[in-house]
């Protein structure tokens, strides 16, 4: 043997590791010539090691560094250190040593051999062990996937010598690799431009290029603790996670290796890329990588010249039969799979409790529950859309168009009445979402959602009851009866589309949180990726929960709170939970709280008068027999306060609680106004729907009233209660809601005249003012509004825009100047009026056929710049002869800064939300294999 | 076990706790939208007086569709002359305002009206301003009887109380278009048993200049008790029900029905004076034709709960006596009910209703001895006011102006009469009756709210003229833009 090797050990504040990695490198059978530490170590202990390393052997040498350099720079000025005073760097080898790192006694020995044996072997390598378990291989080679993704050949697996025949590889870890001296010099050693990960590869592929093999030696073999993989290191040497260091290595590589026109591009899509991976790992259900990657994406972006500097303008094709090969990626990735499904099965089994375990469940569907739906659909049958839309009382058309309604949805300035800078209503996701169902027809979604609101209420309360008894026909009883509950019933009989909504949601809602804290019967969240999903499903809920219900604000907060309480030793992944809502309801909040901070509670809907709540007509409604049912449902429900369960005091806590919110928001009254509201019926002030804190309610009585019929253990006694409740109350509530008549029609979502619609559909700009009386003859109050050609949709009405001076102040904007004309028009007192007519864009005038409006349809008759249109079925209508457009930029803007961050937090946990079924297997299995290919 | 207990009458405690006293109460409010006022010209203000009775039958009486005009009306009027208004008489005549009030009194045949040209557009419309009513008194076997009615505003919207179209008994309802617009008209008849659904009540043209007669039997045939809405479209209109009652061949009482204001609960009743109740109750006895010489309350009531009403007749002095009724009267339907039992006397009434109802009584006069007669006036609710008002005295007959305070405490009224001015106190919920002269109009400027009514008698035949107070909407306009 006439190779003379130099040991190079890098050290860094691990004594304990350092001392074992000196002993070993002492014990080679092959001794080096010399061994070098560089020390940057700042604990005494391992300066007393190095003192005694040192004091053993004046071929030991230490070499002492406090400045903050990276790894490629300290190695670099370790070997330089190492190999002075050598004439010739022809038969001399570097041994590069991490501190943490255990050589076996021949492995120097075999790696010396590789080289003399071969004068083409540049670079050897030995089998990296496990610190802890020497049977296990952590690493044997590196190389690269067909996309420059770093791609360790051996990771974790059991040594049973199947790798032993393995010979080149593309590259190999620096630690414990042989290196000839002269190749380390032609070099110039490590990359100081790459990355860490990324500096092993591209070692080994500029050695290749220089005409050298890089080799594992399976016979030499170390035991590497990988400290600075695992994060187990003070000192940062990755500048980060390894997970973080692996997407900076990519990135490096792919901008280096690449041609450079394809880099180029790389580099130009880094954004998009970015975005794309942003919604990719939504979709595995990894968004904990979303931060590193876009950070990642970020420094590559921003460091491109960095990345060229390590281009050597030599293709890669030479060495491309060393990459990674599709089988192998694919292996790697089922084997790290099967890992993770192991590991969580144990953690599974080991957080088993033995009540989910033995209980024997019956599904949705094999409970009848598939069936109840179906009737529940056909007692609905006085909704069937016999029309396209909706239309009475709270119920207003949506746009046609989807794109309009796309329009209306995240917008910043509302163009209703006077117009307001002013962002949308956070509910108009919500309708936007129903109205994507049927995108070519927006309203037709919206009309199904009221027939099937008692089966959706229904299928989400049994779910929700799910967590709480096994028990089918528990389940079954009280999920109708909160399908049936009167609040609901009236809001689906005046098509009150948000309070319907909330009330599909809020089971829903809770269900989700639950299997998101992992509380409840048999929770179905075993692995990462399902709870990913509950957690997002749950933000998505919160999200329509409170864009449909403001008023239920409080209640949702006391629900966060009760939440995290419950999951605080996983908040961190639990705080995303909010995330959506703050960002598609922050805008309208901040508005709210900057302009009218009661307007947050406030209904998403139009103004329609309403009396003010009483708190317990609107909890057991106001029929004279059945609301005594519900009263006696109630009492038995506190009745469980005798149980021994200890969770109905907190469902009976939120029961009054709920009742206290109810009393809170039945005082406080909203401006009436806004849009549509001039066909409605005159109010000084309007009040929020009670329907939404009523559900609430319903699910705090409810859930104890199952937990406590659960928990009787005397069946006769369970059942006679049962049978009670099933001819006391759900039979007696069912009837109630199944008889109440729908004041809601369904046919074509024109609300307004043909003539004014189809002038607005070919593009012309005239608004139409509607004139109302307060419904008495011969008063002298009038009211009026100008509606736009986009004409009165239920997606365009707004919330910020009714409470705002634009509608409660009458001398905003052009408001004095409309109000004028009104009362010109309405006084016949023939002042010329063609240029308030102009100047606002009026092209036609339309007085509802409503009581007390004939003396202003006579008074219009006698104005001359008026044509009469005729009688419509809103109204009588009259033209304006010589009418002008407004040509004012009100195309709405189909997108904003804003509405793009809105809709794609949204897509994102819709993607993080969606089960992924088949396909996640795989697609999680390339994911783990590439974060722990380098591990 | 304690614990449980503990928490269960602790959750118990806060729900009654919270039903006792969580009532709904205004804790916070937003800001809410109000109206901006306006001020705004008026237009020209314009009454329209129907025109002379009309008689149904053509020159033979016996036509179906033809209607001839009887020899006239004669209409009385009050007009301010405000400086920079002009009153036009029927197209004809110009009186240029000049600061003294005007009293006149001319004859029509066909309907006309009086209009107050107004250049400035800034002049306060109202009766003060115009006021003007007409009467007339045929005796004829073909229609016998007083009739008189208040000359109206334009407007589009009529609601009457009253009429019926039993054997003998005629009901007109005619309609003029004194507007440059054609006008449709859309009626509505509530009769004893509902709503009528009758063929022809909806588009009924009236053209402008126009007048229509429509026999309310055409729709509603024998029906005792009728109440109409009368809906206008183009253009505005004028309306009255001319009733008539023939007894055997002989007509023998007519009247001109004219519009109710809104629905009330408290609706009042002046001018109830009751003279020949005697007499009346011997042509009760005569013969079955005569069963409708009786005083009568007639209610309408809109919806669908049924009214429980208590109709007070109340004395204007001390020497009268009045009555009390306690009825329910079934929703969506006319009924009438007999008030019986009243002496002759000055009274005024007052009806209390638990639901919104339109209302009106019939009050008959008759003469059993010498000049036999058997006449009937409709007196509406009577419209409540507090500012000034005034109404024209028929320069024929007698006329008493009958003045209710609708408060309960003691009230002034001030009334103008030519140059003379009368203050006069009214009792809370009380009333008086005060002469008017002839042909000269009364002012009446009361100091809290009352409501009136002129009664005319000529020969014993009985007319009622209400207080109205005309006005376009002009002056002080709300408009809320939403």
């Amino acid at each position: 043997m006439s190779l003379r090797v130099v040991a190079v050990v890098v050290s860094n504040d691990q004594p304990s590791y350092l001392q074992n990695s000196l002993l070993a490198i002492e014990r080679q059978s092959f001794r080096p010539e010399r061994v070098l530490v560089l020390d940057t170590s700042s604990a005494p202990e391992v300066k007393s090691i190095l003192d005694d390393f040192v004091s053993k052997s004046s071929k030991h040498a230490v070499v002492n560094l406090e400045e903050k350099a990276n790894f490629a720079e300290l190695s670099a000025l370790a070997i330089k250190q190492a190999l002075t005073g050598y004439p010739s760097l022809d038969e001399v080898a570097i041994w590069l040593v991490h501190d943490d790192c255990v050589p076996e006694t021949h492995a120097l020995a075999e790696l010396v051999r590789t080289l003399e044996l071969s004068p083409l072997v540049g670079i050897a390598s030995p089998k990296q062990l496990a610190m802890d378990n020497p049977k296990l291989i952590v690493q044997q080679g590196l190389t690269v996937t067909k996309t420059f993704k770093p791609f360790s050949l051996v990771n974790d697996e059991l040594d049973q010598k199947q790798h032993d025949g393995m010979s080149d590889v593309l590259a190999v870890s620096s630690n414990a690799m042989l290196i000839r001296a002269n190749l380390w010099a032609d070099l110039g050693g490590f990359s100081l431009s790459a990355p860490e990960l990324a500096q092993d590869i591209e070692l080994g592929i500029r050695a290749h290029h220089a005409g050298f093999r890089v080799v594992v030696v399976p016979t030499a073999r170390v035991r590497h603790a990988e400290l600075s993989i695992h994060n187990k290191r003070d000192k940062k040497w990755l500048g980060g996670s390894a997970k973080y260091a692996l997407a900076k290595a990519t990135n490096h590589l792919r901008l280096s290796q690449l041609p450079l026109p394809l880099a180029f591009i790389y580099w130009l899509g880094l954004p998009f890329i970015s975005v794309y991976q942003m919604f990719w790992l939504m979709f595995i259900k990894r968004p904990d990588r979303i931060l590193f990657t876009l950070r990642a994406n970020l420094w590559a972006f921003i460091t491109f010249r960095a990345r060229l500097r390590d281009r050597h303008g030599v293709s890669s094709k030479p060495i491309k039969n060393l990459f990674a090969t599709t089988t192998q990626v694919r292996s790697r990735a089922r084997l790290a799979l099967e890992l993770a499904e192991q590991k969580t099965n144990l953690s599974s089994f080991e957080n088993q409790d033995g009540r989910s375990s033995t209980t024997s469940r019956l599904s949705f569907v094999a409970g009848g529950g598939a069936w109840i739906m179906a009737a529940l659909l056909a007692v609905s049958y006085q909704f069937f859309p016999l029309g396209q839309a909706a239309i009475g009382v709270f119920a207003l058309p949506l746009s046609d168009s989807w794109l309009r309604l796309f329009e209306n949805t995240g917008a910043s300035f509302q163009h209703i009445g006077v117009g307001l800078a002013a962002p949308s209503d956070p509910f108009n996701w919500v309708l936007l979402s129903i109205g994507s169902i049927t995108f070519f027809a927006p309203n037709l979604a919206l009309s199904w959602l009221l027939i099937a609101a008692k089966s959706l209420a229904f299928f989400g309360a049994w779910r929700l009851l799910s967590l709480v008894t096994s028990r089918n026909t528990l389940r079954i009883v009280f999920a109708l009866v909160y399908a049936f509950w009167p609040a609901f019933t009236i809001a689906q009989t005046e098509g009150n589309f948000p309070a319907v909504v909330f009330g599909i949601t809020l089971p829903w809602l809770i269900f989700s949180l639950a299997r998101s804290a992992k509380v409840g019967l048999a929770s179905s969240v075993r692995s990462i990726e399902q709870n990913w999903s509950w957690i997002a499903a749950s933000s998505l809920l919160l999200v329509v929960a409170y864009a449909s219900a403001p008023s239920t604000l409080p209640l949702l907060v006391i629900l966060g709170l009760v939440f995290a309480f419950t999951t605080r030793k996983r908040l961190a992944s639990m705080i995303l939970i909010p995330l959506p809502l703050i960002v598609v309801a922050g805008p309208y909040v901040l508005f709210q709280l900057i302009n009218q901070p009661l307007g947050v509670l406030a209904d998403p809907t139009i103004s329609v008068k309403t009396s003010q709540p009483s708190l317990v007509e609107a909890i057991i409604g106001d029929h004279p027999i059945f609301s005594w049912c519900l009263v006696g449902l109630i009492a038995l429900s506190a009745l469980s306060l005798l149980s021994n369960i200890r969770t109905v005091l907190l469902f009976w806590s939120f029961g009054l609680l709920s009742a206290l919110n109810l009393w809170f928001i039945s005082g406080i009254g909203f401006s009436f106004g806004g849009l549509g509201s001039i066909l409605l019926e005159q109010a000084d002030v309007v009040y929020d729907s009670p329907t939404p804190t009523v559900m609430f309610f319903a699910l705090a009585v409810l859930i104890p009233m199952v937990l406590w019929l659960n928990a009787i253990t005397r069946s006769a006694f369970r059942k006679a209660l049962l049978a009670l409740v099933i001819a006391g109350v759900m039979l007696p509530v069912g009837v109630n809601s199944v008889m109440a008549a729908s004041v809601v029609e369904f046919k074509d979502s024109r609300n307004l005249p043909a003539i004014f619609t189809a002038e607005a559909a070919s593009g012309s700009e005239l608004r139409l003012l509607i004139i109302n009386s307060d419904g008495v003859s011969n008063s002298q109050q009038f009211r009026a509004e100008l509606v736009r050609p986009a004409g009165i949709k239920l997606d365009a009405v707004s919330t910020a825009y009714r409470l705002s001076r634009a509608n409660t102040d009458p001398d905003f904007g052009n408001k004095p100047e409309l109000a004028t004309l009104v009362a010109n028009l309405v006084s016949a007192n023939g002042q010329p009026l063609t240029k308030s007519l102009q100047s606002l864009g009026i092209g036609y005038v339309l007085v509802p056929e409503t009581p007390g409006n004939g003396d202003i349809q006579v008074a219009l008759n006698t104005a001359s710049e008026l044509d009469q249109v005729g009688t419509t079925e809103f109204g009588q209508l009259w033209r304006v002869k010589k009418a002008t457009e407004i040509k004012t930029d009100e195309t709405k803007a189909l997108w904003s800064i804003t509405k793009a961050i809105q809709l794609g937090f949204l897509v994102g946990f819709v993607l993080l939300a969606l089960p992924t079924a088949r396909g996640r297997k795989f697609r999680a299995s390339n994911e783990l294999a590439e974060v722990e290919e380098q591990e | 076990m304690i614990f449980r207990i503990v928490r269960l009458l602790l959750v118990l405690g806060l729900c009654a706790a919270l039903v006792v006293f969580a009532k709904p109460m205004d804790l916070l409010q937003t800001s809410s939208q109000s109206a901006a006022t306006y001020e705004v010209s008026a237009k020209d203000l314009e009454v329209n007086c129907m025109g002379a009775a009309v008689i149904s039958g053509g020159s033979t009486g016996t036509s179906t569709t033809n209607f001839r005009r009887t020899s006239g009306t004669m209409v009385s009027a009050s007009y301010s002359a405000a400086e920079s208004t002009t009153l036009s008489i029927f197209g004809k005549e110009f009186i240029q305002g000049f600061g003294v009030r005007q009293d006149l009194a001319k004859k029509i045949v066909r309907p006309n009206s009086l209009t107050v040209l107004d250049k400035t557009g800034k002049v306060v419309q109202g009766s003060a301003l115009l006021t003007a009513n007409h009467l007339q008194l045929i005796t004829n076997k073909r229609i016998s009887g007083l009739l008189g009615a208040p000359c109206i505003r334009p407007q589009s919207e009529f609601w009457f109380v009253g009429g019926t179209t039993t054997v003998g008994r005629e009901a007109l309802l005619l309609l003029h278009n004194p507007s440059k617009v054609d006008a449709t008209v859309d009626l509505e008849i509530f009769t004893e048993n509902g709503t009528s659904h009758s063929a022809g009540l909806s588009g009924i043209a009236v053209p402008h200049g126009k007048t229509t007669v429509l026999p309310l039997s055409a729709f509603v045939l024998r029906a005792s008790s009728i109440s109409v809405h009368v809906l206008s479209h183009g253009g505005s209109i004028t309306a009255l029900i001319q009733q008539k009652a023939v007894r055997g061949l002989f007509a023998n009482g007519a009247d001109f029905i004219a519009p109710t204001e809104t629905l009330e609960t408290k609706s009042y009743f002046p001018g109830l004076l009751v003279r020949g109740s005697q007499d009346a109750a011997q042509y009760r006895k005569t013969a079955k034709k005569y069963s409708d010489v009786q005083n009568m309350l007639r209610v309408y009531v809109p919806g669908n709960t049924d009214a429980k009403l208590t109709l007070q007749i109340l004395g204007s002095d001390s020497e009268s006596f009045g009555t009390v009724l306690s009825i329910t009267a079934p929703a969506g339907k006319v009924t009438d009910f007999d008030i019986k039992g009243l002496e002759d006397g000055d009274y005024f009434g007052i009806l209390d209703s638990d639901v919104p109802v339109r209302s009106a009584i019939r009050l008959v006069r008759a003469g059993f001895v010498g000049d036999r007669f058997a006449d009937f006036t409709w007196i509406n609710a009577a419209a409540s006011f507090s500012s000034e008002r005034f109404i024209a005295v028929p320069t024929q007959g007698i006329s008493k102006l009958s003045l209710v305070n609708l408060s309960s405490q003691p009230t002034k009224v001030t009334l103008k009469i030519g140059s003379a001015t009368v203050t006069r106190r009214i009792a809370g919920t009380s009333s008086i009756v005060v002469r008017a002269t002839a042909g000269l109009s009364i002012g009446i400027v009361p100091t809290s709210a009352i409501g009136s009514n002129l009664l005319v008698d000529v020969r014993g035949r009985i007319a009622t003229l209400p207080v109205l107070d005309d006005k376009n909407i002009s002056g002080t306009v709300k408009v809320s833009v939403h």
